[in-house]
């Protein structure tokens, strides 16, 4: 192992401190030589961390470096010149970062406390989608760092995380789609803290939400109907999806839906219309709703996705919502 | 590393391309990608995928007249989770960036459909021209190029940790001006989990089953065993043996068949697939093929090490052996075989032509001008030789399957009183 510190950096402290510097000549004066040489030390700093191929990684040293990374505020620099960075050294951060997050000490995670005492390194993280040339590794970081509930919840209940509504429209499809993962990892993944969130807030969330429901591009549409579909149908979102469904306005919605022009996005509404119609608790205006166009959804849902034939359980619901509808009394 | 990326040219040390000019490496023209796809004329239709949801396109960007080749993906057409898995290829050729694999220049929704653009490699695929104009192989020096250029695109892939899982001639494409790019990374894994580096690979590679007489035979066994990068450089092997022969050893066995041969049989030999093989081709060639084709994974070399085989000495700097080949084979847009499937599927995606690009999808040249260039077997019906549970067959009743879905899509509308403007819309899916 000795001889990757050979050149320039004798250990791991140096290797950390002697990236630092070139960060910050970086900086002040970006020059194709200092970017390569940035990406000679990320190299060295990701041997460190995951071997060298040959051998695994040394635990004294991964603890040394990681050690220096906290003590001189390394990623603090390294995140907000992610732009001057070469495009291999890019990833090069992107994987430092990932695999410094997951350290652990006994039941610690001292990076994630770390970037929780440092929480605008997220927000630059996430304003880089705005970036095309760093979108996809600072939201591959951004991902890895919301897999922890405390960072997660940092970003949930901030001002930017609304900026989410923006990004899953951005015109590259692949920034947008990368913005929607990591949007959809915001909302699912701590299911208790996402519940809490989208409770706490659900009057902007879902004025916002509706937005992207209605959207003129198809991607965003098909996305965000069957995301809706799933957070509702999510047992820890049960006070959510009773307030979304007692809304007529939503079941209008869902109902033209079902009539769009393309049959995913009728297939992705049906999973939501189907929950105000289950719903025992029904409120008066979804009620006299459903009772007017009661023969006419009858009907409609007789012809529904008929083709669908192998989808039992799609049938099996087809059939119980008919049942339901038939039955509605005022 | 930094040796490797030195040895590669020097990927690392290119600026990167600012989204909003993107330069297309491979052709002279470099050009601003826009979003509007009227700006994207229709010279030819070049590949289309078995389900019809996917096809390729030969355009010229009319801003510029650069030739690129279009991916469009219906969206409409494909299930969710295929919809993931085309955004997970594009994120891997977005983080997979270097001469030798094709990349991806610009990619943009228009209603709901996925355009993925990409750099044009006029003379196709290697596949394609062992198929139509080389059957029974290339020369050694043609081969080697071919082969350095691609070990080329795996030391890179590997170095970032990826496998690539499908190597074999119809995914090499090669260009006018001697540029060699693998391509096809929707087999690709990763081989980084959970933050840490793993060395061995137990995922079953989900290829297809015309892939199978490239694929190593630890990825076919399955076992706990698991398998790593040297499955690419046994795949290499293998490609090595269809380059020089015109046809990949096992060709035509059932898979079950090819599995057996391969855990149990002695690995092919080019001597055994060719009797005068030791007149065509050196000793080198032949060493350099069983070095990749050891049953034993360990033995197998890496692909920087391979790199240094003796077989690539006879590569020159400058080579003009592809641009030479190239000039001397009919353009890839007459290399052309009518087939009745092809016919068929080309006869289903006609509606989806005619929303592409108006003008050029109403001549009739169009649709007469049937190409697999980019694509054999994989995209197109028309593989000869395959038993009948192959792709080949599937294509057609996809192509099928998906006329006869799209018929109740228009009814329902109809049914359901969707004014006029709307069902004008509809009969665009």
């Amino acid at each position: 192992m000795a001889f990757l510190f050979k050149a320039k950096a004798k250990n791991p402290q140096d290797l950390v401190r002697a990236a630092k510097d070139c960060l910050g000549q970086l900086e002040s004066k970006p020059s194709d030589k200092l970017a390569e040489e940035m990406s000679k030390h990320l190299q060295a700093m990701k041997t460190v961390l995951y071997g060298d191929g040959e051998t695994d990684p040394h635990p004294e040293l991964v603890a040394q470096l990681a050690q220096e990374v906290y003590s001189c505020d390394f990623l603090i620099p390294l995140v907000n010149n992610m732009a001057r960075l070469e495009f291999e050294a890019k990833k090069d951060a992107a994987q430092i970062f990932g695999n410094l997050l997951r350290r652990q000490i006994g039941t610690r995670s001292p990076t994630v406390e770390y970037v929780c005492t440092k929480d605008h390194l997220l927000f630059t993280l996430l304003k880089d989608y705005e970036n095309p040339e760093i979108a996809l590794p600072a939201g591959q970081m951004l991902r890895e760092a919301l897999r922890y509930e405390a960072l997660a919840k940092t970003v949930l209940h901030s001002e930017q995380f609304y900026k989410f509504f923006d990004y899953v429209e951005l015109s590259t499809f692949d920034i947008a789609s990368d913005a929607f993962a990591t949007f959809k990892e915001l909302l699912t993944r701590h299911k208790i803290l996402c519940a809490e969130f989208l409770e706490k807030n659900y009057d902007r969330i879902f004025e916002q939400y509706t937005k992207l429901l209605l959207s003129e591009n198809y991607v965003t549409r098909r996305q965000s109907l069957k995301l809706l579909g799933e957070l509702l149908l999510d047992r820890a979102n049960f006070s959510v999806m009773t307030r979304y469904i007692s809304n007529p306005e939503n079941l209008k919605m869902m109902m033209n839906m079902l009539k769009d022009k393309s049959k995913n996005i009728q297939f992705e509404s049906f999973h939501v219309f189907k929950v105000f119609v289950a719903n025992p608790n029904k409120t008066k205006p979804i009620l006299d709703i459903l009772l007017k166009n009661r023969d006419k959804l009858v009907d409609f849902l007789s012809k529904f996705h008929t083709e669908r034939q192998d989808d039992e359980q799609f049938n099996d619901e087809k059939v119980y919502l008919i049942k339901q509808i038939k039955e509605l009394t005022a | 590393m930094s040796l490797l990326r030195d040895l590669l040219g020097g990927s690392g040390a290119s600026a990167p391309p600012s989204a909003a000019a993107v330069s297309l490496s491979r052709s002279s023209a470099s050009f601003q990608a826009t979003n509007d796809r009227h700006d994207y004329e229709m010279v030819q239709l070049i590949g289309i995928k078995a389900s019809g949801a996917h096809s390729v396109y030969l355009c010229k960007f009319k801003p510029t007249q650069a030739l690129v080749a279009v991916k469009k993906v219906s969206l409409e057409h494909v299930e969710y989770s295929a919809w993931e898995a085309e955004m997970e290829e594009l994120r891997r050729l977005r983080w997979l960036k270097h001469p030798n694999i094709i990349s991806v220049s610009h990619t943009f929704i228009s209603r709901h459909e996925l355009y993925v653009v990409s750099p044009f490699f006029s003379g196709g695929s290697c596949g394609t021209l062992l198929q139509h104009t080389f059957k029974s192989g290339l020369s050694e020096p043609l081969i080697a190029y071919l082969l350095r250029e691609t070990l080329r695109a795996l030391a890179y892939i590997h170095s970032n940790w990826f496998i690539h899982r499908d190597v074999k001639a119809s995914n090499i494409m090669f260009d006018s001006t001697g540029a060699v790019a693998l391509r096809d990374l929707s087999h690709a894994v990763s081989m980084l989990r959970d933050g840490k580096r793993q060395y061995i690979a137990y995922q079953f590679a989900g290829s297809s089953p015309e892939s199978v007489p490239w694929t190593a035979p630890e990825v076919l066994e399955q076992n706990l065993l698991g398998y790593d990068n040297k499955a690419d450089i046994y795949s290499l092997g293998i490609t090595a043996l269809e380059l020089a022969t015109g046809q990949a050893p096992y060709y035509g066995l059932p898979p079950t068949k090819i599995l057996l041969l391969k855990l149990l049989g002695p690995s092919p030999r080019l001597e055994d697939m060719i009797l005068d093989s030791h007149m065509r081709f050196s000793k080198s060639f032949r060493t350099f093929i069983d070095l990749c084709l050891n049953p034993d994974p360990n033995e197998r070399p890496s692909a920087l090490k391979l790199l240094d085989h003796p077989f690539f000495k006879q590569v020159r700097r400058r080579s003009s052996l592809i641009p030479q080949l190239v000039q001397s084979i009919p353009p890839l847009t007459q290399r052309i075989k009518r087939d009745s499937a092809w016919s068929a599927t080309l006869a289903a995606s006609s509606e989806d032509l005619r929303i592409f690009d108006d003008e050029s999808a109403r001549s009739s040249a169009m649709l007469d001008d049937q190409d697999n260039g980019q694509d054999n077997g994989q995209y197109n019906g028309q593989d000869n030789g395959q038993p009948a549970n192959y792709a080949g067959d599937d294509s057609m009743l996809d192509a099928a399957d998906s006329v006869a879905t799209l018929q109740p899509t228009f009814s329902a509308a109809q049914v359901h009183d969707l004014n006029a403007p709307e069902l004008k819309e509809s009969e665009c899916l």
